[in-house]
C-alpha cells in the first residue's frame, strides 16, 4: 500500500531548484577532468625525445627496484615487563566516567580508543551522547593542546610554576585579598574535597560555578516554590502524556541522553505491542530534535511561552490568570492537553526550556496540579549536574573591579568566550593580581592569563562523579597522560601543600566518605564503575510559590521581547559541539544538525515564508542586530521555525580551541543577557541582507532517494486497529521472480532491525560508527562536494501538515501560508547488505561480493574505485575516498599526526585513495564475538555481539542479531507488523528491516 | 603487480621503437654518405674483420632483427612475470637478529613448549615476542657460562638480555638503565589482511609447524612460509573444519544434510569469503 503524503529532504527538494535537480541527477557521475588534459594545449604539446628517455629509464629502475626484494625491515619491541593484564590484541575494558555517566573506555596496547556505555549501571545504561563517543579523540589532540605548563605563554617545568603559584597565593593572602576558583559546575567528591582542603591553606578562597548554559532559574524557581534551590531528576519512564514548552529534552536540556532512553520505553515497538504509547505535545521557536519527535508540535514565538504556560495553568485548575496565549491554534492544544495532563495525573510531566525563574515557577504550579512530584519529577534524588550561578559570577566580577581578588584559578571554564559580557571578564580578570588557568589548551580565557596548569583528560586521571544524589561513578585513568600535563586536583593539592599520591587521595575519600554502608568495597569500584545509594523513591512536594506573581512578571518579561517588526531570536545548544567545549573535535563537527543537516558552521534560521519577505535566496547571508552588537550569519530557511522569530546555534565562533574549531561558525553568547539574575538566551533583532554569499555544507539532500515511498507512518489509533497499518508491505499482494539461485545460510544471517518511533536522530550512531571503524572527517569543503564519508546517514525527512491535513500535492504545497506545521520522520541509513544486491553484479574485480552469513563484504584492497558499486546502489550508502584523507596536508583537522593515528581501532583497515567503502557490519566485531564463543566451544548468544551504532544508542532504535536463532531480539523484532523493507519492490532483498512511525496524534 | 608488469611492457615497447628509430637512422646516415662508406666498406673488407661482417650481415637481414627483438622481449616478459609474482613474498627472509636467540636449543633440545614465550598465540590475533620478563624467568640463573671462555662466565648473547633489563649478575639486582630489545619481524602480513592466531592454534588446532615450519630445529628463524593469499587459500581448501565444537553444531548438521560422508572444510564454511580476512 503506497502513502500519497509527499516526504522531503529540503527546500530545494520540494521546490526542485535547479541546482538541485543538477546535483542529484550527477550524483555519482563526477567525472576525471579529461578535458583538461585532451584540450587544444595539453595535446599540442610534444614529448621531446629526452623526456621519453627520462620515463624510460624512471621505468628501468622502477623495475630493477621491485625485483630486488628488498624486505622492509619492521621492528617488533616487545616490553621489557609486560603488564600482566595486558595481551597485545586482545583489548581491555576500563570503567571510568563522563558527564556524570559510567562508562566503559575500551584500550588496545594501552591505547584509550573507544568509549561505551556501562549497561551494568544506573541511570543512562545503554547508549551515550556523541560527545562522549567522540571524546577519545581530544586526548591525542596534539597540535592544540598545551604540552607543558606555561608562565606568560612560555613553557617551563612543574615545579617552578608551582613555586610561582605558590607564591602568589600566599602574597594574596598576605595582602588580605581573597583566591577565586572559577569552574564549571563541581559534583565530584574528590575535587570538591581538593577544593575544602585548597580553602583551608589559603582562608576566604571562595569557589564560584559558572555553567555557559545555565539553570539557574530552574533551581531559584524550586527554592520558591518548594523551599530546595536544585534541578530535579526527571523520570520520563513514568510520564505517559509529555508537554514541553521550549525545552529541547531529547536533546541538549539537562540528560538529553538519558531522557531518551526513559522517554523511548514508551514509545518503542515493545511498547507499542502492549498497546501503549505515551503522547508528546511539544511548544518552541526553532525545530529542536526534540520537537521532530513530537505527536503534536506548535510553533510559538519566545514570547509567547509565558502565555503558553499560563494558558494551561487556567485550563488545568480552573483560575484565570492574565496573559494567556491569544495564537488560535496554540489554545485549542493548550485544552486538549489540559484535558490529557489531567486524564493521566501522576503520569504526565511539563517541562520547560526557559531559564527565567517566573516561567520555571509556573511549570512548577502546574506539575505539582498534575502530581508530578514524586512520579515525574523527583526532587529527592535532584541532579548535581548543574549548579552554576550567574549572579555568583557576577558579584565576582563586582568583587575583581573593586581589586578584593587577589588570584583567580579557572578551572575548566572559559568566560572571555561563553560569558555574555566578554568585556567585562577581560576587565576584571586584569584587575586581578595572579590568573592561572587549568585549561589544556590556551583558549580565549587561558591566553589572558598569568599562568597555564594544564590539566589531564578524563582518560589521564583519577577522579569521581556524581550525577545525582546518592551516585558515585569512579573515573580511573586508562593511559598516562600523554603530555606533560596534571590534572587539576592535583595541581590544587600541592599548592595546599598535600603531596598524597592521588590515586591514593581518591581511595581515601571513597573509603572515608561514599563505601561505609556499601555491599561494595574499592576492588569493586574500580570494577563496577560507581556506587548508587540513591532513594528509590522520591516523595511529593507540597508547592508553595505565587503563581499570579510569577504570571504576571513573566508576562512583563515577555512583553520586553516582543519584537514588532523586528525579530525574536533564540538562541540554542547545538546537539553535536554543545555550548563550544567541543568545538575543536572533528569528529562533531562534522556531524551533521539532527534537524537542519549543517555541519561545520551556524547560521539564522528563519521560516521559509520570512527568508522569502526579506529577499533570501539559497547561499544568502544576514547581519543580525540588537542594540550595538552585530554579526553576520548565513541564512537557513527552516521549516517548522515560528513565524517572526530567529534561531542561532551558540559554541560556535570560537578563537582560540584550535585547528579544526577556530572560526568555525560566529559567537552568538553575546546576544544572552542577564535578566533578574539567570542568563536568557532570547533576545530581539534585527535582520537585514548582508551582501556576503556563503554556501553552508549542508548535508540534507545529499545521496536523496528522489522522491520515493521508503518512509511509512501511521497514527497510534490507526495501529490500534491494525499494526500493520501503513507498513505497505509489498510481499502481501506482488508475486516476486528471482534471477539468482536461492543459497543456503544455514551458519548465521546477521540482519538488523530499525524503529523508526525509537530513533531520534540525535546522531550518537554516526559518530560511534566513525570512531569504531575509522572514518575519516573531511572537513566543510568537501562536504559541500557531497563527499562526506559517513557510513551511517541519518536522513531526515519533513512531511507537511495543516490543519489537521497532510499535504501531498506539489500545488498545495506552494499555496501554504507559513510552513510552520511540518512534522519529522528521522531515518538511520546505511548498507542494507542486499542478499541480491546490485552493487555486487556490477563490480568488475569482485571487490564487493556476498558471505554465507548475509553479509555484503567489501574488500578494499581488491577494489580499483570504478564506483559503479555507488551508482547502482539503491540506497546511496556507498562512500568513495577521493583523497587520502589521514595524510594529506589539505585535511588538517584530524589524522594527520602520529598522535591523532593512535586513536585508529587497529582491527580495521585504514582505506587509501581511490577505494569504495561503506557500513560493514562492524565484521571486526561480529569475527571478534564469534570467535570469543568458538574458543569457549559454544554458540553464540544473543546480545553478545553489538554494532557500534546500536551499543551508542540510547533509544536502542537499532536492533542487531542473528535472523538464524528464532529467539533472538532481532528474530522477536522483525516479525512485528509494522516491519517494512526500504524499496522492498525492486527485490534486492535488503537484511534491514525498519518498522513504521507511528504519531499518537490529537485528531486520529 | 600490475603496475610492475605494464612497466615491463611499456619498456619493452619503448626498446624495440627505439631500435627500430636507431636502424632507420643508421639507415639514413648510409643513405647520405654512400661513396664515402663504400670506400670505407672496401678498406674494411679489405681488412677483413670477421665481427664486422657479421654485423652488417646482421643489421641487414630485417627478419633476423626482428626475431632477436622477439627473443629480448620473450625474455624480458618471461622475467617481469616471475619477478612479479614475487614481489613481496618474503619466503626465506632470515634477518641477522639483535641477540642470536636459537629456537633449535630452546625449543629443540630443551623441549620448552611454544606456549611458554608465545602465549598471546592461544589468546589473541598476536602470537607475540615474549617480553624480557619471560626470558629473566630462567634467565636469572642460566648464564651458559660453561659454553664461553670469558671472565663473567656468561654467554655474551644473554649478556645482552642482562644489558637490557639492567640485569646485574653480581649483585642480582635490576638498575632503571632499561632498553627494550628491537627484534627483527620476520613475518610481515600486509596490514590489509587479518590474521588472528587463535583462531587458528585454539579453534582450528593447527600445529604451529604448519605455517612456521621445523622451528624447534632452526637456529635462526626464517619465513618458512610464502604468507602468499594463494597459501592462505589452498590451506583454506583442504584442511577440514575442527568440529569438536559446539559452535560448529549447526553447520555441521547442514553440511551433512547436503554433502554427506564428505569432510567438511574452512572453505565450506565461508573460510574463503572476503570479509573473512579483509576489513
Amino acid at each position: 500500500m503506497d502513502s500519497n503524503k509527499k516526504y522531503w529532504k529540503g527546500l530545494e527538494e520540494l521546490n526542485q531548484t535547479p541546482a538541485f535537480v543538477q546535483s542529484s541527477k550527477g550524483e555519482f557521475s563526477e567525472s576525471i577532468p579529461v578535458e583538461d588534459v585532451l584540450n587544444e594545449e595539453g595535446l599540442s604539446t610534444k614529448t621531446p625525445r629526452r623526456d621519453f628517455l627520462k620515463v624510460l629509464g624512471f621505468g628501468l629502475g622502477a623495475v630493477s627496484l621491485a625485483a630486488c626484494q628488498n624486505t622492509p625491515v619492521h621492528k617488533a619491541v616487545p616490553y621489557l615487563i609486560k603488564p600482566e593484564e595486558v595481551t597485545p590484541g586482545v583489548p581491555n575494558y576500563y570503567a571510568s566516567s563522563f558527564n556524570g555517566q559510567s562508562v566503559l573506555v575500551r584500550t588496545r596496547e594501552g591505547r584509550p580508543i573507544l568509549v561505551e556505555a556501562n549497561p551494568n549501571s544506573v541511570g543512562l545504561t545503554q547508549g551515550t551522547e556523541s560527545a562522549t563517543v567522540a571524546s577519545v579523540l581530544d586526548l591525542y589532540d596534539m597540535t592544540n593542546k598545551l604540552q607543558n605548563p606555561q608562565i606568560g605563554g612560555r613553557d617551563v617545568e612543574w615545579a617552578k610554576l608551582d613555586a610561582k603559584v605558590t607564591e602568589a597565593l600566599n602574597k594574596s593572602v598576605q595582602a588580605g585579598k581573597r583566591v577565586a576558583i572559577v569552574s564549571r559546575t563541581i559534583n565530584s567528591p574528590t575535587s570538591l574535597a581538593a577544593i575544602a582542603e585548597f580553602t583551608n591553606k589559603y582562608p576566604g578562597t571562595i569557589h564560584v560555578q559558572l555553567d555557559p548554559i545555565s539553570y539557574a532559574g530552574i533551581r531559584a524557581a524550586n527554592e520558591a516554590s518548594f523551599g530546595q534551590a536544585v534541578v530535579p531528576s526527571y523520570n520520563f519512564e513514568q510520564a505517559q502524556v509529555v508537554l514541553s514548552v521550549g525545552a529541547d529534552f531529547l536533546g541538549t536540556w539537562l540528560d538529553g541522553e538519558q531522557h531518551t532512553q526513559d522517554y523511548i520505553k514508551n514509545r518503542n515497538y515493545k511498547s507499542l505491542e502492549a498497546g501503549r504509547m505515551s503522547r508528546h505535545i511539544q511548544f518552541e521557536t526553532g525545530l529542536s530534535m526534540t520537537g521532530t519527535n513530537a505527536d503534536v508540535r506548535i510553533a510559538i514565538k519566545p514570547s509567547e511561552e509565558a502565555g503558553v504556560l499560563i494558558s494551561l495553568y487556567n485550563e488545568i485548575t480552573g483560575s484565570s490568570l492574565a496573559g494567556g496565549i491569544q495564537q488560535a491554534n496554540a489554545a485549542t492544544a493548550i485544552k486538549l492537553a489540559a484535558q490529557e495532563l489531567l486524564k493521566n495525573r501522576g503520569q504526565a510531566v511539563v517541562v520547560a526550556g526557559s531559564n527565567d525563574v517566573n516561567i520555571q515557577t509556573l511549570t512548577n504550579a502546574i506539575n505539582s496540579a498534575i502530581g508530578a512530584y514524586g512520579t515525574t519529577i523527583d526532587l529527592v534524588n535532584y541532579s548535581k549536574k548543574h549548579q552554576g550561578s550567574e549572579s555568583d559570577f557576577a558579584s565576582l566580577l563586582g568583587m575583581a573591579n573593586a581589586g578584593q581578588i587577589g588570584a583567580a584559578i579557572l578551572w575548566n571554564s572559559n568566560p572571555v568566550y561563553d560569558y555574555y559580557d566578554s568585556a567585562a571578564v577581560k576587565q576584571a580578570l586584569a584587575k586581578i593580581d595572579f590568573t592561572v588557568s587549568f585549561s589544556d589548551r590556551a583558549d580565549e580565557t587561558a591566553s589572558e592569563l598569568k599562568a597555564i596548569a594544564p590539566a589531564s583528560t578524563f582518560l589521564e586521571s583519577w577522579g569521581d562523579e556524581s550525577a545525582k544524589v546518592g551516585y558515585y561513578t569512579i573515573v580511573q585513568p586508562t593511559i598516562n597522560p600523554v603530555f606533560n600535563t596534571r590534572q587539576a586536583e592535583v595541581s590544587l593539592l600541592t599548592w595546599a601543600g598535600n603531596n598524597t599520591d592521588i590515586y591514593t587521595y581518591v581511595r581515601n575519600i571513597w573509603e572515608s566518605q561514599i563505601l561505609p554502608g556499601s555491599t561494595k568495597n574499592w576492588t569493586d569500584i574500580l570494577q563496577t564503575g560507581f556506587e548508587y545509594k540513591g532513594n528509590t523513591t522520591g516523595t511529593s512536594a507540597t508547592f508553595a510559590g505565587n503563581v499570579s506573581a510569577a504570571a504576571t512578571a513573566a508576562s512583563t518579561a515577555a512583553q520586553s521581547i516582543k519584537a514588532g517588526d523586528d525579530f525574536e531570536l533564540s538562541l540554542y545548544q547545538p546537539a553535536n559541539i554543545r555550548d563550544g567545549r567541543y568545538a575543536n573535535n572533528a569528529y562533531l563537527q562534522e556531524l551533521p544538525d539532527p534537524v537542519s543537516k549543517v555541519t561545520w558552521d551556524n547560521y539564522i534560521a528563519l521560516n521559509p515564508k520570512d527568508a522569502e519577505r526579506l529577499g533570501f535566496g539559497e547561499k544568502s547571508t544576514a547581519t543580525v542586530k540588537a542594540g550595538d552588537l552585530e554579526i553576520e550569519l548565513p541564512v537557513l530557511a527552516q521549516p517548522g521555525q515560528a513565524l517572526g522569530t530567529a534561531s542561532v546555534a551558540l559554541g560556535y565562533g570560537r578563537t582560540k580551541v584550535g585547528k579544526a574549531g577556530n572560526s568555525v561558525g560566529v559567537n552568538a553568547f553575546p546576544f544572552a543577557q542577564v535578566k533578574a539574575g539567570t542568563i536568557q538566551f532570547v533576545n530581539k533583532v534585527a535582520i537585514s541582507k548582508a551582501s556576503r554569499i556563503y554556501e553552508l555544507a549542508q548535508t540534507q539532500t545529499h545521496h536523496t532517494i528522489e522522491g520515493r515511498n521508503i518512509i511509512r507512518e501511521t497514527t497510534f489509533t490507526k495501529f490500534l486497529q491494525n499494526p500493520a497499518s501503513e507498513a505497505g508491505k509489498f510481499s502481501d499482494d506482488h508475486k516476486t521472480y528471482d534471477l539468482w539461485n536461492k543459497f543456503e545460510q544455514p551458519g548465521h544471517k546477521w540482519v538488523m532491525a530499525i524503529d523508526l518511533n525509537a530513533c531520534t536522530g540525535c546522531g550518537s550512531c554516526i559518530v560511534a560508527c566513525n570512531v569504531e571503524n575509522n572514518i575519516p572527517v573531511v572537513g566543510r569543503d568537501e562536504v559541500r562536494r557531497r563527499r562526506e564519508m559517513h557510513w551511517l546517514r541519518i536522513d531526515r525527512y519533513y512531511t507537511i501538515e495543516e490543519g489537521g491535513k497532510g499535504y501531498t500535492k506539489e500545488d498545495d504545497i506552494a499555496n501554504l501560508a507559513s510552513y510552520e506545521n511540518v512534522s519529522v520522520v528521522h531515518q538511520p541509513m546505511m548498507c542494507q547488505h542486499c542478499e541480491h544486491a546490485p552493487c555486487e553484479t556490477v563490480c568488475p574485480v569482485l571487490a564487493t561480493v556476498h558471505s554465507s552469513e548475509g553479509l555484503n563484504h567489501m574488500a578494499y584492497n581488491r577494489c580499483f574505485g570504478t564506483r559503479y558499486c555507488a551508482n547502482n546502489c539503491p540506497y546511496k550508502v556507498r562512500r568513495f575516498n577521493w583523497f587520502n584523507y589521514w595524510n594529506d596536508s589539505r585535511f588538517d583537522n584530524y589524522l594527520n599526526n602520529e598522535f591523532t593515528q593512535l586513536v585508529l581501532n587497529p582491527d580495521v583497515t585504514t582505506r587509501s585513495r581511490g577505494v569504495m567503502e561503506k557500513c560493514s557490519m562492524c565484521i571486526q566485531r561480529i569475527q571478534a564475538g564469534k570467535l570469543h564463543a568458538k574458543m569457549e566451544g559454544r554458540k553464540v548468544q544473543d546480545g553478545e555481539i553489538q554494532m557500534a551504532c546500536s551499543s551508542a544508542c540510547s533509544a536502542n532504535a537499532m536492533i542487531f542479531g542473528d535472523a538464524n536463532d528464532p529467539n533472538s531480539e532481532v528474530s522477536k523484532a522483525l516479525r512485528s507488523e509494522r516491519i517494512y523493507y526500504v524499496l522492498e519492490e525492486i527485490n534486492v532483498q535488503p537484511n534491514v528491516g525498519y518498522m513504521t512511525k507511528v504519531r499518537n496524534t490529537f485528531e486520529a | 603487480m600490475i603496475v610492475i608488469v605494464s612497466v615491463l611492457v611499456v619498456v619493452v615497447v619503448g626498446v624495440s621503437i627505439l631500435l627500430s628509430r636507431v636502424a632507420k637512422t643508421l639507415e639514413k646516415v648510409i643513405d647520405t654518405n654512400k661513396e664515402s662508406i663504400d670506400v670505407a666498406t672496401a678498406e674494411y673488407a679489405a681488412r677483413g674483420s670477421k665481427f664486422g661482417q657479421f654485423a652488417k650481415a646482421f643489421v641487414r637481414n630485417k627478419k633476423l632483427v626482428f626475431f632477436a627483438v622477439l627473443m629480448i622481449v620473450a625474455l624480458l616478459g618471461v622475467v617481469g612475470w616471475k619477478t612479479g609474482w614475487n614481489v613481496g613474498v618474503h619466503q626465506g627472509y632470515q634477518p641477522v637478529q639483535p641477540i642470536k636467540f636459537s629456537h633449535q636449543i630452546h625449543a629443540g633440545v630443551n623441549q620448552i613448549e611454544c606456549q611458554y614465550c608465545h602465549g598471546g598465540a592461544f589468546k589473541s590475533k598476536n602470537a607475540s615476542i615474549p617480553s624480557a620478563n619471560v626470558c629473566m624467568n630462567c634467565h636469572n640463573t642460566i648464564t651458559a657460562g660453561e659454553h664461553y671462555d670469558n671472565d663473567s662466565g656468561i654467554s655474551p648473547e644473554i649478556a645482552k638480555l642482562y644489558r637490557a633489563v639492567d640485569w646485574d649478575p653480581e649483585t642480582r639486582t635490576y638498575g632503571n638503565d632499561t632498553r627494550p630489545i628491537e627484534w627483527i619481524r620476520i613475518h610481515n602480513l600486509p596490514d590489509f589482511a587479518y590474521f588472528n592466531h587463535s583462531q587458528h592454534v585454539v579453534v582450528a588446532g593447527v600445529e604451529c609447524q604448519t605455517c612456521h615450519g621445523p622451528i624447534e630445529s632452526m637456529e635462526e628463524v626464517y619465513q618458512y612460509s610464502p604468507l602468499t593469499m594463494k597459501w592462505c587459500i589452498d590451506c583454506h581448501r583442504e584442511t577440514s573444519v575442527n568440529t569438536d565444537n559446539e559452535y560448529y553444531d549447526q553447520l555441521i548438521e547442514a553440511h551433512d544434510k547436503l554433502k554427506k560422508g564428505e569432510k567438511m572444510t574452512a572453505a565450506m564454511i565461508g573460510g574463503l569469503e572476503c570479509g573473512k580476512c579483509h576489513y
